[in-house]
């Protein structure tokens, strides 16, 4: 009897070091990389949700791409995909885009200088890469600059930030650990009294 | 519950000269009433609730986070102020103390504390706050809001164990690292809570320690009779409630007081107080624009750009040289007072908890004080108003480091005069120079905490 209670100790303990270095490592991550497991375009107005593309003056369209559904906070790589007025890929263009979260009003202001990205060609045509931290949710605007054959044109897509929500592995991990650890303590102490 | 009650303790004679709080009828009530402490308890729970959650699904960046402003630009630099204050009063607020009673009054076993605990429960201490605060510096715990929210629900994890396996408050007794430090400073703290011995020692109930109708014994396994140290009373109020005889006091006491006599120095409580004083160099260190010289001369001199490695052995040399400078005053004071270097730097370790609690408070206060506007912003923030590159300084930095000098020198003069006392009260001869000796190294402590305040240092925010 001892030593199975003994031994539901060791086995409660082992969920919790499991978790806990299960954690550290998800902690570790966190605060590394964001890993990509879907694409989604952002919105070309503010509030729009998922809206593809922005299309300026001259005819040529830029498309923003973050992983998610939903551009979310913490998003580290994006990916901007260019096209001419014939819908051609274009290649070869230097591009940088300045990052900045949509302002309401005299008051409601980021506190965040605008981040200013220079990307680098991707793995398809017309296809550019970069990184940037959406550190808050809400309305955001992307100021596109591109040279391509010495012209220099620009363009703006605004895009909503979602909020990342909670982790949901970490706080599985807890109520899972805290749920095992308090069924094992009522089953121990179920057996106490009934021993008494 | 625990039978065994600690009587190897030094009685002290009554002291009823000294102010007791308890005589105020009001007061007295209060505390002996259901509502203390629950009616502070609660709130913060939900605060803390709270800022749990803002830290797991609020913004990802510190700058606009509550929970991130709330947890290390306003409680963590309140916290050591509030020790020196009132003792570990903060200890029965604590989220992390009610939800152990909590779980306990529901399925707790309230096992024995296990041996190995009781015995090495304050190496387990010393080690864990060296791991956190490591980790703190190698995956940026404290800036990153997941990372502290993470941090925060691992600990939760652990009280519940604690709180469903053993009795009484083991966590915050012999597991909680900061409940560890939170006794080094309330060593020196101006509150402290006794019993009158000349009234207990006709008392045959020991409810103080046992508990009885009115509540529970005391959760930090302290028998108040014999109780002569404020480092594990946190006035949770429960021997007040059970005493028959109204034999508890809670008075106010000259600040560091508690350290000038101590008859039972122990090595290992030393050696907390030297690791905190390196653990304070580290912090202020990784924060001023030497560290990046340091951090490349680090690198060339071993050979790699590796930063866990650099960080380790800058974090190993920071927590030595405190260490083994401690040893080496014990070896000359040895020459003096014929004491074993083990007997010193157990006795003489105490002596630098006064300097290690300035130095922790002025540490902090920079951030109290030059980011503590942040908490007001990102509070707002939750509301949607944002404040463009608003200052989140309440002072200026200069005024600040006024502060800080101030705080350094008021606990190096702590510091050399509880030495004083000390060498006086050891029963060990030559105590002049022997604390001499010692004020040397206060001294040389306190001027290198003076160096590093002088320097411009980083923001948590």
């Amino acid at each position: 009897m001892k030593k199975g209670i003994k031994g539901m100790i060791g086995a409660v303990l082992g969920v919790v070091i499991v978790i806990s270095i299960s954690s550290s490592f998800v902690l570790a991550d966190t605060m590394g990389n964001t890993t990509m497991q879907q694409s989604t375009t952002a919105a070309s107005t503010a509030g729009s949700g998922n809206a593809a593309t922005q299309q300026d003056p001259s005819n040529t369209t830029a498309e923003l791409k973050f992983a998610g559904e939903k551009a979310a906070m913490s998003d580290k790589t994006f990916k901007l995909i260019l096209m001419d007025a014939n819908g051609q890929p274009i290649t070869g263009a230097q591009v940088k885009i300045t990052f900045d979260m949509v302002k309401n009003g005299m008051n409601d202001m980021s506190m965040h200088d605008p981040e200013v990205v220079t990307l680098a060609p991707g793995s398809q045509a017309g296809e550019y890469t970069g990184d940037i931290n959406l550190y808050s949710h809400g309305a955001w605007s992307a100021s596109i600059e591109y040279t391509s054959n010495g012209i220099t044109q620009s363009t703006q897509v605004n895009f909503d930030v979602a909020n990342s929500g909670p982790n949901w592995i970490i706080i599985g991990g807890f109520i899972g650990a805290v749920a095992v650890i308090i069924v094992a303590a009522a089953i121990l102490k179920k057996k106490k009294s009934a021993k008494a | 519950m625990a039978k065994a009650v600690d009587t190897n303790q030094t009685v002290k004679p009554d002291q009823g000269q000294k102010t007791n709080f308890l005589k105020n009828k009001m007061f007295a009530r209060f505390i002996k009433s259901r509502w203390y402490p629950v009616i502070f308890q609660i709130p913060i729970a939900l605060i803390f609730a709270f800022i749990v959650f803002e830290l797991i699904a609020g913004s990802s960046e510190a700058h606009d986070n509550f929970g991130t402003a709330g947890t290390w630009v306003l409680w963590w630099p309140l916290l050591p102020i509030l020790l020196l204050l009132f003792g570990r009063f903060w200890c029965t607020l604590c989220p992390f103390g009610l939800l152990n009673d909590l779980v306990q009054k529901i399925v707790g076993n309230n096992r024995p504390v296990p041996k190995f605990l009781k015995k090495y429960g304050i190496w387990i201490i010393d080690a864990t706050f060296l791991m956190i605060t490591w980790s703190d510096h190698v995956w940026g715990v404290v800036e990153s809001p997941r990372g502290s929210g993470i941090l925060l629900l691992m600990i939760t994890v652990a009280v519940v164990l604690s709180g469903a396996m053993f009795e009484r408050r083991t966590w915050c007794r012999y597991l909680c690292f900061l409940g560890g430090v939170s006794g080094n400073y309330s060593r020196t703290g101006m509150l402290e809570l006794r019993a009158t011995p000349g009234i207990c020692k006709t008392c045959s109930s020991q409810a103080c320690y046992k508990g009885g109708e009115k509540a529970d014994g005391c959760p930090m396994f302290e028998y108040p009779r014999t109780m002569d140290t404020s480092a594990e009373c946190n006035f949770c109020g429960n021997c007040v409630k059970n005493c028959p005889n109204d034999s508890i006091r809670i008075s106010p006491r000259v600040p560091t007081e508690e350290l000038w006599a101590n008859n039972k120095p122990k090595v290992e409580v030393a050696f907390l107080a030297m690791v905190i004083m390196g653990i304070v160099f580290v912090q202020n260190i990784t924060m001023i624009s030497i560290w990046n010289d340091i951090l490349a001369w680090l690198e060339q001199t071993t050979h790699t750009t590796n930063y866990y490695v650099i960080f380790t052995i800058t974090f190993l040399i920071a927590m030595a040289i405190p260490v083994a400078l401690l040893v080496l005053t014990g070896r000359i004071a040895k020459v003096f007072n014929g004491a074993t270097v083990l007997e010193n730097f157990a006795r003489f370790g105490y002596a630098i908890i006064p300097l290690d609690l300035a130095g922790h408070i002025a540490h902090n206060l920079f951030h109290l004080l030059a980011e503590g506007k942040s908490v007001i912003y990102t509070f707002l923030g939750l509301f949607g108003r944002h404040f463009d590159n608003a200052s989140t300084a309440i002072l200026d930095n200069a005024t600040i480091q006024v502060l800080q000098f101030i705080l350094i020198a008021l606990g190096t003069a702590g510091s050399v005069y509880v030495t004083y006392r000390m060498a006086k009260s050891s029963g060990f001869p030559k105590h002049i120079p022997v604390t001499w000796v010692y004020a040397v190294l206060i001294l040389a402590l306190a001027a290198a905490n003076i160096y590093l305040f002088s320097m411009p240092m980083a923001m948590r925010m």
